[in-house]
């Protein structure tokens, strides 16, 4: 895999750790996100699916420590999903599993995503949401930062990927898919500076200085745009 | 050809040659030795005993202290502790933590914790578990780890002895060759004793690569548990600094993989209390 040699190895561990916890009842891991893409960013989460069959406290318990470790270590995190409840997860956050249609690596069993249908009305309305949300929580998340250049500079590389999926899901929602997620904010965010320096912001956790305050506006102006497409194509 | 026939600088040359050969065979012949054995669990996930498995006891006690004041238990200001809440043991389940929360409910100083019994024991659990799992030297592989060095010990002085011996009968000088007969024992035995067995070091070098690039900044709860208990104080990022201040020493010798393994017996109690620092 193109990944770096300690995600490799933890995600080993998390399979190792799930194969044992749940035996039979372990359908698929999924790999979804930047990991899959192998394009995983020091401030890249590592975001897996692990879909089984039941999940009780016995199963849970025997994973958990692992699952816990990893989130430390390599930031992994696991949404345990049973198999039963896959529909309704798919109409409940459409985004993600927009996200996870574009962007999967199968790491063990069956690829229960293939060919997974994602209602269009769900998808506005989650879209919707989303955007809202880190809107809102983007300007509560500066007010409490003001100053504080590092946190601003996390600030902006957090938003890189939730705004980046729902550029993409925006642009499947318009019929004008992008080949990846990062094309996508950059179709959508057009020629701003702060798009273009998202990349820096991520690998290296560092803007030019005094750049960080306007780079976490010029973003929010993108997803305000995309609220405003969004309700263009609900209408 | 009778090497005990040679000159001093000559005899010298042979010894230096002979002693590195012995220890390079002691190294060779404990890693062969305990390659043989089956590890019982090849993984570790829980923070007390990897804290455990690179540092000993000293290590769980000082990774529970910065756990509990992270997690709002304990208090710190600058080299001092205290108690937050009097009730706090209800909120912990481990007895390493709870036997820190006793400590402290009396005293405020971190570095006394490492001689205070009570905690001292709660720490060495972990010792006892990792030893049942080979991680950690157990009777049997102590043995034959003694067997090894007592065979190095044996011709490593065997062959000064007859030497010396030989040159006190001459009247000749062998001091050099009586330093080399003390140094190259003090490194077969440090060879011989490392903190960990291969298996264990290989889980600890295993877990080090693993968070090598883990991210500490805002780094609170189980993610600083995780990243103290495999990297220790001195491998956390700047942002943690107050670590450094209740546990200086710590900082100071650093914690390494081989450091188990030289701390000898300036810990009090040989290096079971394993390294990165023996009292604070």
């Amino acid at each position: 895999m193109d990944l770096p040699a300690q995600v490799e190895k933890g995600l080993e561990k998390f399979l190792d750790a799930a194969r044992t916890a749940f035996g039979v009842n372990l359908v698929s891991v999924v790999l979804y996100g930047s990991g899959a893409e192998g394009k995983l960013r020091p401030t890249s989460d590592v975001n897996l699916i692990a879909v089984v069959d039941s999940a009780g406290e016995a199963q849970m318990t025997a994973v958990g420590p692992v699952v816990t470790m990893l989130r430390a270590a390599i930031e992994l995190k696991v949404m345990f999903l049973r198999r039963a409840e896959i529909d309704d997860a798919v109409i409940a956050f459409p985004v993600k599993f927009a996200d996870i249609r574009r962007r999967r690596r199968v790491l063990l069993g069956e690829d229960v995503f293939a060919g997974m249908t994602i209602p269009r009305s769900a998808l506005i309305a989650r879209l919707r949401q989303v955007l809202l949300n880190l809107i809102v929580r983007a300007r509560e998340s500066y007010a409490e930062r003001v100053g504080q250049e590092d946190h601003l500079v996390a600030m902006v590389a957090d938003l890189a990927g939730p705004l980046r999926s729902a550029a993409a899901s925006l642009l499947d929602l318009e019929n004008t898919p992008a080949a990846s997620a990062k094309e996508a904010l950059e179709k959508v965010g057009g020629t701003r500076r702060a798009v273009a320096e998202l990349s820096e912001a991520r690998e290296k956790q560092s803007l030019p200085p005094g750049e960080a305050a306007a780079a976490v506006f010029s973003l929010l102006e993108v997803a305000e745009e995309m609220l405003a497409r969004l309700s263009r194509v609900a209408a | 050809m009778n090497p005990f026939d040679w000159r001093g600088p000559e005899f010298l040359v042979f010894y230096l040659f002979f002693g590195l050969a012995t220890v390079i065979l002691v190294y060779v012949a404990r890693e062969v030795a305990e390659s043989g054995r089956e590890a019982k669990q090849t993984d570790l996930s829980e923070p007390y005993s990897i804290a455990c498995l690179r540092g000993g006891a000293n290590e769980v006690l000082r990774v529970a202290t910065i756990s509990l004041v992270d997690r709002g238990l304990l208090k710190a200001s600058d080299d001092k502790v205290r108690l937050l809440k009097e009730n706090a043991g209800r909120a912990v389940l481990q007895p390493v933590e709870r036997a820190v929360l006793d400590y402290f409910k009396t005293r405020d100083d971190p570095a006394k914790l490492f001689s205070d019994s009570n905690a001292k024991d709660a720490g060495r659990a972990y010792e006892q578990r990792l030893r049942e799992l080979g991680h950690l030297p157990d009777r049997e592989t102590t043995l034959n780890r003694l067997v090894i060095f007592m065979g190095a010990l044996a011709a490593l002085w065997l062959v000064a002895g007859i030497k010396i011996i030989l040159a006190i009968e001459r009247g000749r000088e062998y001091s050099f060759l009586g330093i080399l007969a003390i140094v190259f024992p003090i490194v077969a035995a440090i060879l011989s004793f490392p903190w960990r067995t291969r298996q264990g070091r290989r889980v600890l070098d295993d877990l080090k690569m693993l968070f090598s690039d883990s991210r500490q900044i805002g780094a609170t709860g189980n993610e600083l548990l995780y990243a103290t208990a495999v990297l220790g104080v001195a491998g956390l990022s700047t942002e943690h600094a107050w670590t450094r201040k209740l546990f200086p020493r710590a900082e100071a010798t650093g914690i390494s993989s081989s450091c188990g393994s030289s701390c000898g017996s300036s810990c009090g109690g040989g290096c079971g209390g394993g390294c990165g620092g023996c009292g604070s």
